[in-house]
């Protein structure tokens, strides 16, 4: 049986809809996601991806629908607490170029007035938890590679102990080595810190290697809800079926390599 | 001790109040500008229109802003019976603010709406109220182009500040302009170098304090803000000596002398404040005012006393046209000036400065004229130049049908120049002004107006209405009264506008006196 405790990082959306304009962006969309869990959202650009994710911290407010967390309503939360309980992390970064490594890592802390004698301790435990060295937090954000600077984002968007990560295309900037290198140490802390994950991403072989479910999405609709195994097995037919099967022909191309072909 | 023959203490007496004014202006411009241009950042509505007034203001040439803001305070005193006074400090802080607007608004609104968006969503994710995004990210990141907006304000503004003193604010103007009339170019030189100086001084460490904050060197941004501070510390300090005019212990009252923009009213105004100074007053000086702004000024008491002329205060503030005879008009000037305005016409100082048509002796001789009636005859065929008001005052249009004068072509000069024109025969005629020294060291000769179009224009001193009040002053004033006879008036404004062993008004001034004592 769960807890009460245990439902904090859970997430439902009910009947979202948004359109900007004449555009629905959104058509309708439910959706819930346990505590915990590590959920993909792909699909091609413009699919609603990107605003569906925004809708969870309200940077995006929908026009219809329920937004809950930990089963309290979003809109009956203050949005300033419901954003320092929400972790996010995207493609863009957005380090704040006038503050060291170390003050936009207690920014969130700061925000909330957390005690600034814990801050030396805390940013080096953030630190480590990204693996990087401590004495990288008096640098500025314009002196870092663009993994490093990934890692503070991730950092920052942990320092007040989230219960629950959103991430816009996180790795989408990266070299593809620091890319996988990145995405397996995320997956690691999220099974460490039993956080809730949400990553929008337009690549399916990394939506498939790191989530435990994929959600595929196409104008403004949830097309398929499956995890990455029945994904693979998925028939070869549709949207979702032409997305797979490129995945397998790489797989497929990838072990034929490894047995000597 | 001087400098390009201006007295230190008088410069930097200049320089403080130049300093005062830019910096209070600027300070001004920030406390509207900036809330306006973020208000303009929220609002894209407001963003166009914002921006279009503030470029609007800036084609105002800011001679004519400052002009403007005085019949604007005029009015505003007049519709709330306030004592706001239009002349002097206020309207020029009110004219520079709103002319340094457009450099803070336009960098503002700019260097927010340049910051990386990925930085605003970064921000929104956290949790930032508009405050704290304000103070915590927009502000530090648009701060270098936001000072860039300063800069080119406080430079603009000190340059234009140069203008306040025709609005009788105390600047560094005043010797430029006061050089000007009086020719004399070393003074108008020390006006400009101290203005440019003060510009680039007040541009250096503003930019020390950008490259400071740019290279995130504390102690540079420090010692740029610190040395800001200093200088706007060293602006309130008092000189010395002050100007040599000692101040007077018992007094204080501080009686504030006009004076329009040419030599005579600068040795009249000398002369006043010798003779108020002797008696125990302190007092302040408000100078190259013009003739409607001097009388409107001493009408509400922003200036207590200035020399005005008959004719100028017929036509002008009466609005009539008839002829009558000296006494006659002095006597209803008196009374009608009294009744409405309050002010006290004091009495005639004994000379006139009457506008006269003058032209070169060889060339009336040459064309046979002798009287306007001839100028008349010939005037199509020669070039009139006039000092910078007289074509806009009824004086001209009196003449002018009078005896029907048509020019080949008519233009305005600072008095200075219009004598230049002459001189060099850029110009057949002038109006020039019949107690110049100027004229017959020149070889002019003034033309007779037998059908008397020209009004009389004795000099004649005025007092505001708490002037006129003060026993003392006016007892100290009356002794002025019939004392300056015309050739004594000639010659002391002749001392100070030929260029060769040329005297400063103040030293003219003093001759005068002396002339005065030595008559009675």
């Amino acid at each position: 049986m769960e807890t009460k405790q245990d439902r904090r990082g859970s997430i439902r959306l009910v009947d979202i809809s948004k359109s900007y304009g004449e555009t629905e962006v959104l058509r309708k969309i439910s959706l819930d996601i346990e505590p915990h869990s590590f959920v993909a959202l792909v699909g091609q650009s413009g699919a609603g991806k990107t605003t569906l994710l925004k809708t969870i911290n309200r940077l995006v407010e929908p026009d219809k629908g329920k937004v809950a967390i930990g089963d309290v309503d979003a809109i009956a939360l203050d949005l300033t607490a419901l954003r320092h309980s929400i972790g996010y992390v995207f493609q863009g970064i957005g380090l704040f170029p006038h503050m060291t490594v170390a003050e936009n890592i207690w920014l969130s802390p700061r925000l909330q007035n957390l005690d600034p004698a814990g801050r030396t301790q805390r940013v080096a435990e953030l630190l480590d938890m990204v693996s990087l060295p401590v004495e990288m937090g008096t640098r500025y954000p314009a002196q870092l590679s663009g993994g490093q600077a990934q890692r503070v984002g991730f950092a920052r968007a942990l320092a007040v102990d989230p219960q629950i990560m959103l991430m816009d295309e996180p790795f989408g900037a990266l070299d593809p080595m620091t890319r996988v290198e990145l995405g397996q140490a995320y997956r690691r802390l999220h099974d460490r810190l039993g956080l809730t994950s949400v990553m929008v991403t337009h690549d399916l072989a990394e939506a498939m290697l790191l989530a435990d479910r994929v959600l595929v999405m196409e104008h403004g609709l949830v097309v398929a809800d499956l995890t990455p195994g029945e994904l693979m097995r998925a028939k070869n037919e549709g949207t979702v079926g032409a997305m797979v099967g490129a995945v397998r022909a790489q797989a497929g191309r990838l072990e034929a390599l490894m047995q000597g072909a | 001790m001087t400098v390009f023959g201006v007295p230190l203490a008088e410069l930097v007496q200049l320089a403080q109040a130049h300093f005062r004014l830019s910096a209070a202006a600027v300070l001004l411009a920030l406390v509207i500008g900036i809330p306006l241009a973020i208000a303009a950042v929220r609002n894209e509505q407001l963003r166009g229109p914002l921006l279009a007034t503030v470029n609007g203001i800036q084609t105002v040439p800011g001679l004519a802003l400052l002009a403007l803001f005085y019949p604007l305070l005029l009015l505003l005193g007049d519709a709330t019976g306030l004592a706001i006074p239009a002349l002097g400090f206020l309207p020029a802080l009110l004219a520079l603010g709103v002319y340094a607007l457009l450099p803070i608004v336009r960098n503002t609104v700019t260097a927010f709406a340049s910051i990386d968006g990925n930085l605003i969503q970064a921000a929104d994710a956290l949790g930032m109220s508009a405050r704290q995004k304000l103070v915590l990210v927009e502000f530090p990141l648009g701060t270098p182009i936001i000072l860039a907006g300063i800069r080119i304000a406080a430079v603009w503004t000190i340059g234009t500040a140069t203008l306040a003193t025709t609005i009788g604010q105390p600047c560094l103007g005043d010797l430029i302009f006061s050089g000007l009339q009086i020719q004399d170019w070393e003074r108008v030189l020390a006006g400009c170098i101290a203005a440019a100086l003060l510009a680039l001084l007040v541009d250096f460490l503003l930019g020390l304090v950008e490259s400071g904050l740019a290279r995130r060197s504390k102690r540079r941004w420090l010692a740029g803000l610190a040395m800001i501070s200093v200088l706007l510390l060293a602006a309130f300090v008092p000189p010395d000596d002050w100007t040599g005019r000692s101040e007077q212990a018992g007094m204080d009252r501080t009686v504030v002398i006009g004076a329009k923009g040419f030599s005579e009213q600068y040795i009249l105004a000398e002369l006043i404040a010798a003779r108020l100074e002797k008696a125990g007053y302190r007092t302040k000086a408000r100078y190259n005012l013009g003739s409607s702004v001097a009388y409107q000024a001493v009408r509400t008491g922003d200036i207590d006393v200035y020399v005005d002329y008959t004719g100028t205060l017929w036509a002008n503030q009466l609005d009539r046209g008839e002829k009558l005879s000296a006494a006659e008009m002095l006597s209803v000037l008196r009374r009608e000036l009294s009744e409405r305005d309050g002010v006290t016409v004091l009495g005639a100082l004994g000379f006139e400065n009457a506008y006269a048509f003058a032209i070169r002796r060889e060339q009336a001789g040459a064309l046979g004229i002798a009287s306007l009636e001839d100028l008349a005859r010939e005037a199509t065929s020669l070039d009139l130049a006039t000092d910078l008001e007289f074509l806009s005052r009824p004086e001209w249009e009196g003449v002018r049908d009078a005896y029907g004068l048509t020019f080949a072509s008519m233009r305005s000069y600072s008095p200075t120049f219009m004598y230049s024109a002459i001189e060099d025969g850029s110009a057949d005629v002038i109006s020039a002004f019949s107690s110049d020294g100027r004229i017959s060291a020149l070889g002019l000769t003034t033309l007779p107006d037998p059908r008397q179009a020209l009004p009389n224009y004795d000099a004649v001193l005025l007092l505001s209405p708490n002037a006129g009040r003060d026993g003392q002053l006016v007892k100290s004033l009356s002794e002025l009264v019939g004392s300056i006879p015309i050739d004594t008036m000639r010659e002391a404004n002749w001392m100070v506008d030929r260029s060769q062993d040329k005297r400063t008004a103040r030293e003219a001034a003093s001759w005068l006196a002396q002339e005065i004592s030595a008559s009675r």
